[in-house]
Order: C-alpha cells, then sequence, then structure tokens
C-alpha cells in the first residue's frame, strides 16, 4: 500500500506546526485536484464542489495532527472530500448518490496495459475521481514527470535536457511513473478511500 | 521512402488519454485568506477539539465532587445539606448546556473560518 511521500511527511510536519506557508503550500499544491475531485464526486456541481474543497481542508485543519502518513495525504483529503459530500447528501436527502461506488467500477483498471479504453469511460464521474485521486497520491516526482510529458506534451530529448540525465534514466523513470500511477489505480480502485 | 512512425503502445496511450481527460475544470482560486485561517485552525486544534468532552467532564466531576463531601458536613446542618445538595445537582443537570454552549462556539468558529 502507498505510503505518503518524502516531501508530503515534511510538509505534513510544518502542517502540525501550524505554519502558514505551509497551509500555503498544501492549497497550492492540492486546491486544484481536491476541486476536480470534488467536481466530479458532486456529479459536476461547481457550488457544491466548492463547499465539499473548503469543508474538506477546515476539516483537514482541525484533524492534521492525526495524520500518521500510512497512506498519501491527497488520498487522506480525498477520504475527507467523500465524507463531506456523503454528509451533503444526507442533508439534502438525496436518494441517488454520485459517490464512487467501488462495485461500480471493480476491475476497471486491470487491463489498462493491453486494451483500448472505451470511449465512454472517461464520461463516468466515479472513475475520473479515482484517476485525479491516484495521479495526485503519486510521488511528486512521479508525477511532475508524467504532467510534464503527457499534459505539457514535452518530448523526452526537452526532459533529458531539463533534467540533465541520460535518455536511459529519463525513459526509465517516465516507465517506473507509468506503472506507480497503474499501480495507484489499481489501489484506489480497490481500497476505495485508501 | 516513407517513415513508419511506430504507435504509441496501448498502456501508454491509455495513460495519456487518462491523465489529459482529468485536467478540467479549472478550479477557482482559494480565499487568499484560507490558510491563515487553516493554520490557526491547526494551531487551536486539538483545544477546539476537546472542548466539548472538556466542558461536559468538568461539569460532571465538580457536582460529583460535592456531591462526595455532602457526608462530611455536621449533623444537624440539614439546611446546609439541602443547599449543598443542591449545587452538584444544579451543576450536573448544566453540563448538557455546557456542552451545547460549546457546540455553538465550535460551529461558529468553523463558520468564521469558512467566510
Amino acid at each position: 500500500m502507498a505510503v505518503a511521500s518524502s516531501e508530503d511527511r515534511a510538509l505534513t510536519a510544518a502542517l502540525c506546526r501550524g505554519e502558514t506557508g505551509a497551509w500555503a503550500e498544501l492549497c497550492e499544491r492540492y486546491g486544484g485536484a481536491l476541486y476536480r475531485f470534488a467536481f466530479h464526486l458532486c456529479g459536476g456541481e461547481s457550488a457544491w464542489a466548492e463547499d465539499v474543497r473548503q469543508e474538506t481542508l477546515l476539516a483537514a485543519a482541525a484533524a492534521i495532527q492525526r495524520f500518521r502518513g500510512d497512506a498519501p495525504l491527497f488520498g487522506w483529503l480525498c477520504a475527507i472530500a467523500r465524507c463531506k459530500a456523503a454528509d451533503e447528501i444526507r442533508r439534502r436527502g438525496r436518494m441517488a448518490d454520485p459517490i464512487p461506488e467501488n462495485a461500480a467500477s471493480a476491475g476497471a483498471w486491470d487491463n489498462l496495459e493491453t486494451e483500448p479504453l472505451p470511449e465512454t469511460w472517461m464520461e463516468r464521474s466515479e472513475l475520473r475521481a479515482q484517476v485525479i485521486e491516484a495521479l495526485w497520491s503519486l510521488p511528486p516526482e512521479y508525477h511532475r514527470l508524467l504532467m510534464a510529458r503527457y499534459v505539457n506534451g514535452i518530448g523526452v530529448d526537452l526532459l533529458v535536457r531539463r533534467s540533465g540525465r541520460s535518455y536511459k534514466a529519463v525513459e526509465s523513470m517516465l516507465a517506473r511513473a507509468r506503472a506507480a500511477l497503474r499501480r495507484q489505480l489499481r489501489e484506489v480502485d480497490h481500497d476505495g478511500t485508501n | 521512402m516513407t517513415v513508419r512512425i511506430d504507435p504509441e503502445p496501448i498502456g501508454e496511450h491509455n495513460l495519456r488519454a487518462l491523465i489529459t481527460s482529468v485536467q478540467t475544470p479549472v478550479a477557482p482560486p482559494l480565499p487568499a485568506a484560507l490558510a491563515e485561517s487553516l493554520a490557526a485552525r491547526a494551531r487551536g486544534g486539538g483545544a477546539a477539539g476537546n472542548g466539548l468532552p472538556v466542558a461536559a467532564a468538568g461539569c460532571a466531576v465538580a457536582g460529583l465532587v460535592l456531591l462526595a463531601l455532602l457526608p462530611l458536613l455536621p449533623a444537624g446542618r440539614m439546611d446546609m445539606r439541602w443547599w449543598m445538595a443542591a449545587i452538584p445537582a444544579i451543576n450536573l443537570l448544566l453540563s448538557p448546556f455546557a456542552a451545547a454552549v460549546v457546540i455553538k462556539a465550535m460551529r461558529k468558529e468553523t463558520s468564521d473560518a469558512k467566510a
């Protein structure tokens, strides 16, 4: 099971001391992803997602002393967000439950290496929420590398020049990052709240 | 001469699709003062979290101590005993109200921090 990265542990120590800079860094590092996670959790309601994000951060601040670091920090935030969304669902008295149910996607990521993704798959909000949780729970160096390669479209050659590593080393690190993401996806899928 | 470009492996193509699909929507910015509120909350989190049980337990213990002291009163001072019995009883009765006051204060603090 994935645990908090060394960067997360250092950040957590500063968060526990109540350092404003550390909390600003948490908001900067995870604020956007937490909003998107909540957005998919809340069925695309932006105002509700914003509420869930703020309530999650407030609850995290109250409970940070109890965070043991045996899971990634972002996974812990996601678990709180699920609870906050569930609270709101109970308040609203909704019958339909938009919170990701593991049963609905169990095994969804098992054939990621061998079969193309079904076209309609990424329209499923519970799967998107899982991808966000897995991607931001990765060790930061893997996360940054995957974002640079696939979101910013930076080629391996440029990554080699920027990092000062060999071509082989960057390719190898990319492969490890992809493997870590696949593992994390399966973990999030099967463990649910991480 | 044609150059054949190897297609991206399925696994890599899938991951690329997954990663790019979760970059939207763009999150609205968090309030500038939020980090300060969160830090203050983290510093005082333990005390605020323990406020409720501490207040309730404090009232209850004070009541029980006063009850335990009753037999020490000199015999024949019944009027005094009635008063001494009334104080812990009132104390015990008040403990849920003390708890309610603490809950209310904590809720207000949460909504203030949120604002």
